[in-house]
């Protein structure tokens, strides 16, 4: 099987099981709990970590987000590829194989 | 041979060296400090430098011409003293870095801080090192407040949650200047270590026993922009807060503690505000910023009416 990447829509990512995440007045924030680093995420990076709690396809993620915040499909998909290369970078993110079934 | 029984940091604590500055204590040891031999390494330490080795449940400290502590499981700290160790020596650092590891271990939360007591319930003040935090205990307790820690202010939840300060020891290190200025004779008073111009204050007439439910928690900075401005911190600013300022971060990573210690992070900043105060460098810390501190935390909404049920706190 070939390597996954990002910027195929049927790849599947998921959440690293390495991070916790604090709510904190409201702030949503992840830290690494090998290197105890820790991130903040705004509110569509929020639903996002919410959404690749379970195995995700980033088509079927986008999808999602479309039908939740008011936003055209391109756009989301700009913004959802910047977080995701951003999770994956930091290692916050799991490419796993494709969901089968 | 002949044991000691102490309190420290909400610790009932059995020891066979003996430590003046400790309260006498009485009831079954949650811990226990003792002489043996200590190996020179641990097997298989998640972290290891040339002062610390460490993984889950187990801290070596090394510190070449003084002793090796093995700090394990939050219930013993073994001391393998080299030959020629002072005892205010091995006091020290097995008050400071040996006794933090073994709360760590413990599962509470040690702030590197001082703390007092209120009406309004225990006021903890962090910073960085010489921002003042020992210096704000003593300008406190000559007014009138209990201390509960000079150096490391423990944080424990009870079962609903809610944050308590445990009383560490009736201690305050101060350097020769801050004695001078809280009136104190340096001459008499023991120092903390041979050829170090800081000194011990024993403060056991003023000295909170016991737990006082957290009230709120200050940040000193040093700088000269909005100076006597109370800020408050919030969210994830809140959170680093919090884990920037726990004692001996360090050590966390070794011992495979940073999930439960980001949890105990998270409760804390959701259990009490966290304020900011800025301090000029010149500006004596008993004048302006003790008046503004103590202006905002009496003005804090209290917590009275918890501290009267300490059921669970200390676990």
């Amino acid at each position: 099987m070939k390597a996954r990447h990002l910027s195929d829509q049927d790849t599947v990512v998921a959440r690293t099981d390495r991070v916790v995440t604090a709510d904190v007045d409201g702030e949503i924030m992840m830290m690494s709990v090998e290197q105890g680093q820790y991130y903040g995420m705004n509110e569509v990076g929020n639903r996002i970590w919410q959404l690749i709690q379970q195995p995700r396809s980033v088509s079927d993620l986008c999808e999602l987000l479309v039908a939740e915040f008011e936003v055209g499909p391109e756009a989301c998909h700009t913004q959802v590829m910047e977080l995701l290369n951003q999770l994956k970078k930091e290692q916050l993110l799991d490419i796993v194989d494709e969901v089968t079934g | 041979m002949k044991c000691h029984e102490y309190r420290v940091h909400g610790l009932r604590v059995d020891s066979v060296l003996e430590f003046p500055e400790l309260l006498p204590g009485s009831g079954p040891p949650d811990a226990s400090i003792r002489y043996g031999d200590v190996p020179l390494s641990l097997h298989d330490p998640l972290e290891q430098n040339a002062f610390f080795e460490a993984k889950p449940g187990h801290f070596l400290l090394k510190l070449d011409g003084i002793a090796r502590f093995l700090v394990s499981e939050g219930k013993q700290i073994l001391i393998d003293r080299s030959p020629d160790s002072r005892d205010d020596e091995i006091r020290l650092f097995l008050l400071g870095s040996a006794l933090g590891a073994l709360l760590h271990q413990r599962g509470v939360l040690p702030l590197h801080g001082s703390a007092i007591a209120t009406e309004k319930g225990a006021v903890v003040f962090v910073g960085g090192s010489g921002n003042g935090k020992s210096t704000l205990a003593g300008v406190f307790q000559k007014r009138g407040y209990s201390v509960l820690a000079d150096d490391v202010s423990v944080i424990s939840f009870d079962d609903r949650k809610r944050a308590w300060v445990l009383p560490a020891y009736p201690q305050i290190n101060v350097w020769e200047d801050a004695a001078q200025m809280l009136n104190r004779e340096t001459a008499s008073l023991p120092r903390v270590r041979p050829g170090v111009e800081k000194y011990g204050l024993r403060i056991r007439e003023s000295f909170a026993q016991e737990p006082v439910a957290l009230s709120s928690v200050y940040v000193i900075d040093l700088g000269k922009e909005q100076v006597g401005v109370v800020e408050a911190v919030r969210g994830l600013r809140k959170m680093q807060m919090f884990v920037e300022h726990t004692y001996r971060p360090m050590i966390l990573g070794g011992l495979g503690r940073w999930r439960d210690h980001f949890k105990l992070a998270e409760m804390a900043a959701n259990s009490a505000p966290v304020r900011r105060v800025m301090r000029c460098p010149d500006q004596p810390l008993s004048q302006r910023p003790a008046d503004l501190l103590e202006e905002d935390f009496r003005a804090r909404p209290g917590v009275a009416e918890l501290s009267t049920d300490r059921s669970g706190a200390g676990k």
